[in-house]
């Protein structure tokens, strides 16, 4: 892991007034403005600089995959996605392994709107997630979550033979 | 017993300790880490010490840390970023003339675009010469066509292409796996969330491994530890269950079958399944502890002000206010297909804040002036947004609550070194218009 740098000679710590990001800390993370150079060197600067890159702006498709935005505790999630999975990656962009704060995700709704039909769609797929994979519906994590690994299942009775049924 | 693992090996560092076959695997606990897949093991030691080149394809912004991941784990590789389709030739033409054990030892890793822009032969890249795809017409590169219809002429020797997110193919018709199909190696697909929604995402999915597509496929993408007449009942199944389980009266008998669809697939998930992709959660069991999480859901209202920007004529016909759209609704919102949800999401963005036509295609180097608009029929339609974007972030509600939440950010404490540093935020949206708004926090605080 790359070192983090030292404080800048000179730098005044931030107080904990409201402290607002300039144009330059926010970085924008779009299909067509963004090379894969270019992405790299944003989450780099993300991650391994403490007074750059700020606020990450991006699509469920360039930025919820593949990338450890852990140095971010606060999430927004300005629109739903279609894909439960979609979410889901989403939020553990900074929830996930190497996170040691508390994380806060906002989800963010339109009322009357196609947001509360994904958002119903999600959730029916998350409930089919659930049934096929024992993926809890949503990432709420209790002591009691993590546990030992069960034995494996005996898996040889699972494909019965009596359903020839054609559709 | 509570399993804290400082570091996971990682699902690269696995796969490749494990398939290249080059090198005796170190990290023996891996058994401990996944009990789950004995059979992913075995399919994968049916592929070891294969001579010849390995692809592989991540997502773009990975593909740098994905390179780095492989050589970490295994140095004696040579890996290859190819950052655009001009690399993955330059990487390809490299190798001609190449000892097999010296091509064997190498790794072309590049993003799944690059892959498919310059073996699906688009046009941008037909200069090239002695590329191994070639097609008689000049396809453009919105097509599929491209990758149906040229023919693969590669004369390395291939080991594997390994797909990394493979819950991206969607579909066994997508242009990667036409591609794919072409070529006369094993095909991995890894991936930590297989079942996106619905069982159609499913059958799209291993629909790949189906009988009837078997035909496309030089190589037989399915592999010993999973059946074929297996996969096949499931397909029956899941299809029988996805065409009446939205009928009233078959609700009991359907969700009987359900029961015993995803019995057996989670059963197929469980053996293919290579390795789960995040450190945290195997078959929702916890591997490592993580802070707390909270999720906060902000609902906003629809403002009279959505309602007046979505039905101005200026924005054109295809925006309609949300609740007209809702109203004109003939089909119950459980049973609508695809497309129709596209067609209503371009209808009713409106009504989720933002209109949907404000997004960064349409704007050149991530402008928000109208005059920066790409000069498209489309943008033609839409620049009006950006040079109403004052109006659009004064109605939307979503706005100002970002807007809000933005100003209202302090700053927060590096754990290891103590060092304070102003709080940092990702934001996952569609629509530049929102880093506007950031940049209004900032000049409202100057």
């Amino acid at each position: 892991m790359v070192p983090i740098p030292p404080v800048p000679e000179g730098y005044a710590a931030p107080q904990c007034a409201p402290h607002s990001p300039n144009r330059e800390q926010v970085k924008l993370v779009y299909s067509t403005n963004a090379t894969m150079r270019t992405r790299e060197q944003i989450m780099s600067l993300f991650s391994h600089n403490l007074f750059e890159a700020r606020i990450i702006v991006g699509t469920y498709g360039t930025i919820a995959e593949s990338y450890n935005l852990t140095r971010a505790a606060k999430a927004v999630l300005f629109q739903p996605d279609w894909l439960t999975f979609g979410e889901m990656q989403a939020k553990a962009r900074i929830w996930r392994c190497g996170q040691r704060r508390n994380v806060k995700i906002y989800r963010l709704l339109t009322a009357d709107s196609v947001d509360i039909i994904m958002a119903e769609r999600q959730a029916q797929g998350a409930q089919f997630n659930q049934a096929v994979l024992g993926i809890p519906s949503d990432f709420a994590e209790t002591d009691e979550d993590v546990t030992e690994f069960s034995e494996p299942r005996v898996y040889h009775e699972m494909f019965p033979a009596d359903d020839t049924d054609e559709i | 017993m509570e399993l804290h693992r400082q570091r996971h090996p990682g699902k690269h560092r696995s796969a490749l300790n494990h398939l290249c076959g080059l090198e005796e695997q170190k990290d023996c606990n891996d058994n401990a880490l996944y009990p789950q897949c004995p059979c992913g093991r075995e399919l994968i030691a049916q592929h070891r010490g294969r001579e010849g080149l390995t692809f592989f394809l991540a997502p773009p912004g990975n593909v740098g840390g994905l390179a780095r991941e492989i050589k970490e784990a295994s140095s004696y590789l040579v890996v290859e970023i190819a950052a655009t389709p001009p690399a993955v030739h330059t990487s390809i033409e490299s190798l001609k003339g190449k000892s097999r054990e010296e091509i064997a030892r190498t790794v072309i890793v590049c993003a799944k675009s690059c892959f498919i822009c310059y073996f699906s032969n688009k046009r941008q890249y037909r200069f090239l010469k002695d590329k191994p795809s070639s097609c008689a017409a000049d396809i453009p590169s919105s097509s599929h066509e491209g990758a149906n219809n040229s023919t693969l002429d590669i004369t390395l020797a291939m080991a594997r292409v390994i797909v990394d997110e493979a819950h991206t193919v969607r579909d066994s018709s997508s242009e990667l796996l036409c591609l794919l199909a072409k070529f006369p190696c094993p095909v991995w697909f890894i991936t930590g969330s297989a079942t996106n929604l619905t069982p159609h995402d499913i059958l799209g999915f291993i629909g790949v491994w189906e009988q009837s597509n078997r035909g496309k496929y030089l190589h037989d993408p399915a592999t010993e530890g999973c059946r074929q007449e297996d996969l096949k009942q499931i397909c029956r199944k899941l299809r029988k269950w996805s065409q009446f389980g939205g009928e009233e009266p078959q609700l009991d008998q359907c969700n009987q079958e359900l029961e015993c669809v995803v019995q057996d697939y989670s059963a197929v998930c469980r053996k293919t399944m290579i390795i789960r992709t995040t450190g945290t959660s195997i078959w929702g069991k916890r591997l490592i502890k993580l802070p707390l999480s909270e999720h906060f859901e902000v609902r906003c209202d629809f403002t009279d002000g959505d309602s007046r920007l979505a039905c101005d004529k200026e924005f054109g016909a295809a925006v309609e206010d949300v609740r007209a759209v809702f109203n004109n609704i003939e089909f119950p919102v459980g049973d609508i297909e695809k497309d129709q949800y596209v067609g209503l999401l371009q209808k009713s963005r409106i009504g989720a804040s933002i209109p949907l036509l404000q997004c960064d295609p349409y704007f050149m180097e991530m402008s928000l002036n109208a005059e920066d608009c790409n000069p498209t029929e489309i943008a033609d339609n839409t620049c009006h947004f950006a040079s109403r974007l004052d109006e659009i972030v004064a109605s939307s509600n979503k706005l100002k609550w970002l807007r809000g939440f933005v100003s209202e950010l302090g700053t927060d404490r590096d754990p290891d070194t103590g060092y304070e540093y102003p709080e940092k935020l990702v934001v996952f949206a569609a629509f530049p218009v929102v880093a506007y708004v950031i940049w209004l926090v900032h000049d409202s605080q100057l």
